[in-house]
C-alpha cells in the first residue's frame, strides 16, 4: 500500500481532482465520477409510482462491472445486464423510506432496464431504469414524505418530481416536471445550482378534476418570485433585512435593527429618480406654505404606501388565484391615472397663475414684488391645493415598491405577520422622510435661486411661470406613460 | 384664507384618522389571515440560514451586471468543489469567473484570484502561477493572491519561491490558510515537528468544521509519517468528529485500522470510501491492502477502475496524478507510466513527480536514471517513508552501499507505512545487510 505525502494541501479553494473536466463532448456531462439519480413520483388514489433512473458516469460504471459481468468473461451480455438491473432496482427500492400519514410504504419493483452508452475514452456509462410502485390510500387528504435514499456524500445530480393523477396536489416541495428531462439532458444554466434533492413532501387531496397537478402549489412563493423578478435596488441592504427577518428567534435588538434597516431602505427607495418627487416638488413650488405642505405629502405617502403594500399582501394571502404581477399592474394604473389628473390640475393652475402674474408683473416692477405675488398666488391656488397635495402623496405611495412587498410576504411566510407590518410601516416612514426633506430642499433652494435671479437677472422672473407649466406638462406625461405601461 | 383655520385642521385630522383606521384594518386583516406563530423551518421554501453558495447565487441572479457578484459566485463554487470533489463545480466556477472578467476585464482582483485557485484545483500549476503573480502584482498587500502563488510554486517545484510566498502570506494574514501552507512547506523541507506546530496554530484559529477537520487529518498524516499510528488514529477520529464526511480522514482511519490489525473495519472503510470518491490514492491503498491479505480477485476490481482512469487520462490528456502513475508503473505497464510522468516532469519539477518517475523508471528496468530522479526527490529533505523505500530499493538494485541506510530509514520512520511495501522493504534490507557482511 503506497501512501504519498498528501499531494496538495490547501484550505481555500483547491481540490484534489483527478480528471479535470476539460469537458470534451463525449465525456459524461457531469464529470466521470458522478452517480445521478432521478425519482419521478406519480400519486394515484390507491398507489404511488416511482419511475426511478440512475445514470452512472464512466468510473462508477466500471466499479459496478464485476458485479454485472457475473461469469467474468469481460463481456456484459443482455441477460447479465437484465439480472443486474433486477438486483439494483431491488436495492434501490429497499433504500427508499417513504411514509403516508405515518404508515411506511412497501415498494415493489416492476420492469427494469440497464443500458450502456459509450463515454470518455470509449468507456461505457450506464443508465438504470426502475419502475417501482407502492400501495397507498390517497383517497382522502394525505401527506407523503419521500426519502430517496441516494447517498448525499456521493457526487451527482439528485432530482425528485411529483405529479398527481385523479388527485390534487395541495402542496409539494418538489416540481412537477424534471428539469434534466429524466437525466437525459442536464441543464447548463449558470445560475441554477446542480440539484441535490433527496427528500420530497407532498400533500394531496381527492379532486373532482382529472390531473390538476400542473397547477403549481404555493401561490405565495409564486408571487414572491414574480416580485423578485422586478429590479431589486439595494440588494445588500435587502439581504440584510431578509437575514434578520429569517433568524430563528427574533430578539428585540434584532427586530429593531431590521425595522431601522427597513426605514433606511424606504428612504433610499424614495431617493431614487421617480415620479413622486417630481410631483411633490412641483406641488410645493406652487403652494408656498412649505413645511405644512411637505408634511401633508409625507404623511399621505406613508399612509398610502403602507395601505398599498398591506392591501397587496392581504389580497395575495387571501386569494390563491391572484397573481402579484396583475395586482401591481392595477395599482400602477391607478397611480398613473391619479398622476395624470394631477398633471391636468397643475397645468390649469399654472396657466391661471401665468395670466394673473402677467397682469401684476407690469404694474409692480419693484424688487419686493415676490411677497406680493406670494399672497396672491396663495389665495388663488388654495382651493385645490390640498387636493393636489393629497393626490401627489397618493400617487407616490399607491404603487407598493417590490422590495417592501417582498419583505412583508417573506415575514408572512415565516409566520411573522405583525413583524412584517412593522417593517412595511418603517419602510413607508423612511420614504416619507426622504420625500419631505427633498421637497423642503427643492422649494428652499428654489425660492433662494428665485430671489438671486430676481436680483441679478430681472428677466428671469418673467420666465418663472413658464417653468411651472413645463413641470405640470412633465407630470402629465409621467402620468400618461405610467398608465400606458401598466396596461397589459 | 377662505375657511376658519380650526375647521380645516379638524377636517385634516378627520381624514388622517380615517386613513389610519384603514391601514389598521388592513393590518388586522393580514394578521387574521396570515399564520400567527413562526412556522417550522421545513415549511418555508427558503432555508432559514442560506449558505455562502446560496447567497452568492442570489447575488448573481439579482445583479447580473455586477462583476463582483459573479466572482463571488465563482469562489463559492470553487469551495463547493473542494468540499465535494465534484468537478462539475469547477466547470461552473470557470463560467462564473469568465463572466466576471468579461464584465470587468481589468483590476478584477477576485476574478484573477479565482481563476488561479481554479487552475490549482485542476492541477494546471503553471497557469495558476501566472494568475498568482498577476494578483500579487495587482495588490501586493492582499493575502489571497499569495495563497494561489504559494500553492502553484510548491507544486511546480519552485521551492524557494514557494517559501517566500508563504512567508509573505504569514506576514499579511496569520490565519488558517497561511498556517496550513506553512505546515506543508515545512513538511516538504523535512521539518515535521514545526509543521505540526503550524497546524496546531491553524487548528486554534479554524472556524468552520471543515477547516478543523482539515487541520486534524493533516496532523494525523504527520503522525502517521512519523510512525505514531495511535496518534494518527486519534487525529483522524477527531477530524471525523469535526466533519463526518471528511474523505481524507476516512482514508486515514481505514489505513490506521489496517495497521492496528482491525482488518475487517479497514476493508469496510475503504469499500465505503471508494464507493463515494474513487480517487486513485484511495483505490490504490485499498487494492494494496487486499493484495497484502491475498484477496487477489477483490483487488482486481480496484485495479480495473484505476486502469479505466488511466485510459481516460490517455484519451483526454491533462495533468498526471502521481498515484495513478504509480499504479500504472507497479501493476500495469511501467513504460506508459514513464512516458506519462516524463510529460508531467516537463510541466513541473515537484519532488512528488520526481519520486513517482524514479519508481516508474525502476519498474521499467532503467535503474541508473531512476536513481538520478530518486535523488531529485530527496532534494528538499522530506521525511517520507515511501520516498526512502523507493530510493533504497533503487539503490539496492544498483548494489549501492547506501541502500541499507535508506531502507532502514523507511522502516524507522513508519514500520507500517504500507501493508504491501513494508514487508518488501524489510526483505530488501535483510538482503542488503547480508551483502554488506559478505
Amino acid at each position: 500500500m503506497h501512501r504519498l505525502p498528501a499531494l496538495l494541501l490547501t484550505l481555500l479553494g483547491t481540490a484534489l481532482l483527478v480528471a479535470a473536466p476539460t469537458a470534451p463532448a463525449y465525456a459524461h456531462p457531469l464529470g466521470n465520477f458522478t452517480v445521478n439519480r432521478y425519482d419521478g413520483l406519480l400519486l394515484e388514489p390507491n398507489r404511488i409510482q416511482d419511475s426511478a433512473v440512475v445514470d452512472t458516469a464512466e468510473i462508477p460504471t466500471l466499479q459496478d462491472r464485476s458485479l454485472t459481468d457475473t461469469n467474468h468473461d469481460g463481456r456484459i451480455t443482455p441477460a447479465e445486464a437484465a439480472a443486474r438491473a433486477v438486483t439494483r432496482c431491488a436495492q434501490l427500492a429497499s433504500g427508499i423510506s417513504a411514509t403516508v400519514g405515518g404508515g411506511t410504504l412497501a415498494w415493489t419493483s416492476g420492469p427494469s432496464t440497464l443500458t450502456y452508452r459509450p463515454g470518455a475514452a470509449g468507456l461505457p456509462t450506464a443508465r438504470l431504469t426502475c419502475q417501482l410502485s407502492a400501495p397507498a390510500d390517497l383517497g382522502r387528504q394525505a401527506t407523503l414524505s419521500f426519502e430517496s435514499g441516494a447517498d448525499p456524500e456521493r457526487v451527482g445530480w439528485k432530482e425528485i418530481t411529483a405529479r398527481a393523477d385523479h388527485l390534487a396536489l395541495a402542496s409539494s416541495t418538489v416540481p412537477v416536471h424534471s428539469i434534466s428531462n429524466d437525466l437525459l439532458d442536464y441543464p447548463t444554466d449558470l445560475l441554477g445550482s446542480p440539484l441535490d434533492c433527496t427528500h420530497a413532501t407532498t400533500t394531496s387531496e381527492p379532486s373532482a378534476h382529472t390531473d390538476s397537478a400542473d397547477a403549481a402549489p404555493g401561490t405565495r412563493t409564486g408571487a414572491a418570485r414574480i416580485l423578485t423578478g422586478t429590479g431589486v435596488l439595494f440588494p445588500g441592504l435587502e439581504r440584510r433585512v431578509d437575514a434578520l427577518t429569517t433568524t430563528r428567534r427574533l430578539a428585540l435588538p434584532t427586530g429593531a435593527l431590521a425595522v431601522a434597516l427597513a426605514l433606511l431602505l424606504g428612504a433610499g427607495h424614495a431617493a431614487l429618480p421617480g415620479h413622486a418627487k417630481l410631483v411633490m416638488a412641483s406641488c410645493l413650488a406652487q403652494r408656498r406654505s412649505r413645511l405644512r405642505g411637505a408634511l401633508t405629502v409625507g404623511t399621505t405617502v406613508t399612509l398610502s404606501h403602507t395601505a398599498g403594500v398591506l392591501l397587496t399582501g392581504l389580497a395575495l394571502t387571501a386569494s390563491m388565484s391572484l397573481a402579484g404581477e396583475q395586482l401591481l399592474g392595477w395599482l400602477q394604473a391607478a397611480g398613473g391615472l391619479i398622476t395624470t389628473g394631477l398633471g391636468i390640475a397643475l397645468a390649469s393652475t399654472a396657466v391661471r397663475r401665468l395670466r394673473h402674474t402677467r397682469r401684476h408683473a407690469h404694474s409692480h416692477p419693484h424688487p419686493h414684488s415676490h411677497t406680493h405675488s406670494h399672497s396672491h398666488s396663495h389665495s388663488h391656488s388654495h382651493g385645490n391645493g390640498r387636493l393636489t397635495l393629497l393626490g401627489a402623496g397618493l400617487a407616490g405611495g399607491l404603487v407598493p415598491s417590490p422590495s417592501a412587498l417582498v419583505m412583508l410576504l417573506g415575514a408572512v411566510a415565516l409566520g411573522r405577520t405583525a413583524f412584517g407590518i412593522l417593517l412595511v410601516l418603517g419602510y413607508g416612514l423612511g420614504m416619507a422622510l426622504t420625500l419631505t426633506a427633498a421637497g423642503l430642499l427643492l422649494t428652499g433652494t428654489g425660492s433662494r435661486l428665485g430671489e438671486l435671479g430676481r436680483r441679478r437677472l430681472p428677466a428671469l422672473h418673467r420666465w418663472a411661470p413658464y417653468g411651472n407649466i413645463a413641470t405640470a406638462t412633465a407630470v402629465l406625461i409621467v402620468g400618461i406613460s405610467l398608465t400606458a405601461t401598466s396596461l397589459p | 384664507m377662505n375657511r376658519p383655520r380650526g375647521l380645516r385642521l379638524l377636517r385634516a385630522r378627520g381624514g388622517g384618522t380615517a386613513a389610519t383606521a384603514f391601514v389598521l384594518a388592513l393590518a388586522a386583516g393580514l394578521l387574521t389571515l396570515g399564520p400567527s406563530t413562526p412556522t417550522a423551518s421545513h415549511a418555508s421554501p427558503v432555508p432559514a440560514r442560506p449558505g455562502v453558495l446560496a447567497l452568492a447565487l442570489q447575488a448573481a441572479r439579482s445583479r447580473p451586471r455586477d462583476p463582483s457578484a459573479w466572482s463571488g459566485l465563482g469562489l463559492a463554487e470553487l469551495d463547493q468543489g473542494r468540499l465535494t470533489l465534484d468537478p462539475d463545480w469547477l466547470t461552473r466556477a470557470d463560467q462564473a469567473l469568465h463572466r466576471s472578467l468579461a464584465l470587468q476585464p481589468t483590476a478584477n482582483y477576485y476574478a484573477v484570484v479565482g481563476r488561479g485557485m481554479l487552475a490549482n484545483a485542476r492541477h494546471q500549476f503553471a497557469a495558476a502561477r501566472t494568475f498568482g503573480l498577476q494578483a500579487t502584482a495587482m495588490a501586493p498587500d492582499r493575502p489571497t493572491g499569495y495563497t494561489v502563488l504559494a500553492d502553484a510554486e510548491i507544486q511546480l517545484g519552485h521551492y524557494p519561491q514557494a517559501t517566500a510566498a508563504t512567508q509573505r502570506l504569514l506576514d499579511l494574514a496569520p490565519t488558517v490558510p497561511a498556517f496550513t501552507r506553512a505546515a506543508y512547506d515545512l513538511e516538504t523541507h523535512g521539518r515535521p515537528a514545526e509543521a505540526a506546530i503550524a497546524l496546531q496554530r491553524a487548528l486554534a484559529t479554524a472556524q468552520s468544521p471543515g477547516d478543523r477537520a482539515f487541520c486534524q487529518h493533516r496532523l494525523g498524516d504527520l503522525a502517521w509519517d512519523a510512525g505514531d499510528v495511535t496518534g494518527a488514529a486519534g487525529y483522524y477520529r477527531l477530524a471525523l468528529a469535526s466533519s463526518p464526511g471528511d474523505f481524507y480522514a476516512l482514508d486515514g482511519q481505514a489505513r490506521t485500522d489496517a495497521a492496528q490489525g482491525r482488518t475487517d473495519r479497514a476493508l469496510h472503510g475503504y469499500a465505503a470510501l471508494v464507493a463515494r470518491v474513487p480517487l486513485p490514492q484511495f483505490l490504490l491503498e485499498f487494492a494494496e491492502l487486499q493484495l497484502a491479505l491475498g484477496h487477489r480477485d477483490a483487488a482486481a476490481d480496484q485495479l480495473a477502475v484505476l486502469a479505466g482512469q488511466v485510459k481516460i487520462l490517455q484519451a483526454l490528456g491533462g495533468p498526471v496524478d502521481p498515484h495513478l502513475a504509480l499504479y500504472q508503473a507497479q501493476y500495469a505497464d511501467p513504460g506508459t507510466a514513464v512516458a506519462l510522468l516524463r510529460g508531467e516532469w516537463r510541466q513541473r519539477h515537484s519532488v512528488l513527480v520526481a519520486d513517482a518517475l524514479a519508481w516508474a523508471l525502476h519498474q521499467n528496468g532503467q535503474d541508473p536514471e531512476a536513481l538520478d530522479y530518486a535523488h531529485r526527490a530527496a532534494a528538499t529533505g522530506w521525511r517520507s517513508p515511501l520516498f526512502a523505500y523507493h530510493r533504497g530499493a533503487i539503490e539496492a538494485a544498483l548494489h549501492r552501499p547506501e541502500a541499507a541506510a535508506d531502507l532502514r530509514l523507511a522502516l524507522t520512520l513508519n514500520p507500517h507505512f504500507s501493508p504491501y511495501d513494508a514487508p518488501r522493504a524489510a526483505r530488501l534490507l535483510r538482503l542488503a545487510d547480508r551483502a554488506r557482511h559478505e
